[in-house]
């Protein structure tokens, strides 16, 4: 029965709410629509009747006053709201607050200092152990000399 | 103040590598020792080169109108070189027992009984070193890593990577870091004492 009639199931009540919306919204488009010619001459102000341009005159300046007095307690009141806000903050224990729990020190030493050491450390083994193949190297070379790279036993006399 | 045991009896720091632990008081190579040199040679260079414009800065803002950088004479460029050379030798071997090439490379400059040089030492061995650098050669020719320089003035270069660190254990005898009493040679050097060079 309800398909005949062309409603599905569902929540019938908002669809019968959106309809009847959507109804009379295109219904007063097009009423809008049909008047707006005719009623162009009486939306022009010069049009209006004198005692009503009075009444939007005097509204305009009245808004006007309101727009400058908001402005001007606007620009009193907020340096001292903030003022007060910032002296309710203690902006210095936030400070090292957020230094202490972000261990700025250790960061420092795992991005740069451990990089370097880590470098220097590398560094100098190898330039250990090319002291080494130099001494190997040059007790071949020289005759009637013993090599005398660090780790061998006759050095440990220094 | 951690320990680790590195298998062979001795307790080292652990802010010192295994890698280096065998080096660590041993006569350093050529390689090393030329290597400090060349930062060392490299730190003159600069120190020359900011007196050199601190000169010229002091020249300009006495007279800017007629400066002109200053050129001094060959000699007098050599003179203020040597003297420059010798005396970063001189104070950073007494003050700190290395200059920074050797602290970059992990080095010491020690007496015969592994104690810093003294002041007389340290002048003459820093002369003797900028003068003729050629004796650093002997340490492929000698038996036990020692320059000219060193033969002729009983100074040692070791491996030093860290010079607070000694070892707070070791067993008798045991490995190559030792010796009879169980305590390394270089840390007996330290002491004053069993140095056979």
């Amino acid at each position: 029965m309800a398909a005949a009639s062309g409603v599905r199931s569902g929540p019938v009540a908002a669809d019968l709410i959106i309809g009847t919306g959507t109804v009379t919204v295109t219904a007063c488009l097009r009423a809008a629509r049909f008047w707006a010619r005719p009623a162009a001459p009486l939306l022009r102000v010069a049009n209006w009747p004198a005692p009503m341009r009075t009444l939007a005159e005097a509204g305009y300046r009245q808004r006007q006053v309101a727009v400058d007095g908001a402005t001007r307690l606007f620009r009193r009141a907020a340096p001292a709201v903030v003022t007060a806000v910032l002296d309710e903050l203690d902006l210095g224990g936030i400070v090292r607050d957020v230094i202490d729990e972000i261990d700025l020190p250790e960061i420092i030493r795992t991005s740069s200092g451990s990089v370097a050491g880590e470098t220097v450390r590398d560094a100098r083994i190898q330039v250990m152990a090319a002291d080494d193949v130099v001494a190997r190297w040059a007790g071949r070379v020289l005759p009637g000399r013993r090599p005398n790279h660090a780790t061998a036993r006759h050095d440990r006399g220094g | 103040m951690t320990g680790a045991d590195d298998g062979d009896g001795a307790v080292w720091f652990a802010a010192l590598p295994k890698e280096a632990r065998k080096y660590q008081g041993r006569s350093a190579g050529l390689v090393s020792r030329a290597l400090a040199n060349a930062v060392d040679v490299a730190i003159v260079v600069l120190i020359l080169s900011a007196a050199y414009l601190g000169w010229a800065a002091v020249r300009y803002s006495v007279d800017p109108v007629r400066f002109t950088f200053p050129a001094p004479a060959r000699g007098a460029v050599l003179a203020t070189a040597l003297g420059v050379s010798v005396a970063y030798l001189v104070l950073s071997w007494t003050a700190a027992g290395r200059t920074f090439g050797d602290q970059l490379l992990g080095l010491r400059v020690t007496d015969r009984r592994g104690r810093p040089l003294r002041l007389g030492r340290a002048l003459v061995r820093s002369i003797a070193c900028v003068l003729v650098p050629v004796g650093l050669l002997w340490v492929l020719v000698g038996t036990r890593r020692r320059s000219a320089q060193d033969v002729l003035l009983r100074t040692r270069v070791v491996y030093d990577w860290n010079p607070h660190l000694h070892p707070v254990r070791t067993s008798p005898g045991t490995s190559d870091a030792g010796d009879v009493d169980g305590t390394p040679r270089w840390q007996r050097q330290r002491r004053g004492g069993g140095d056979r060079s």
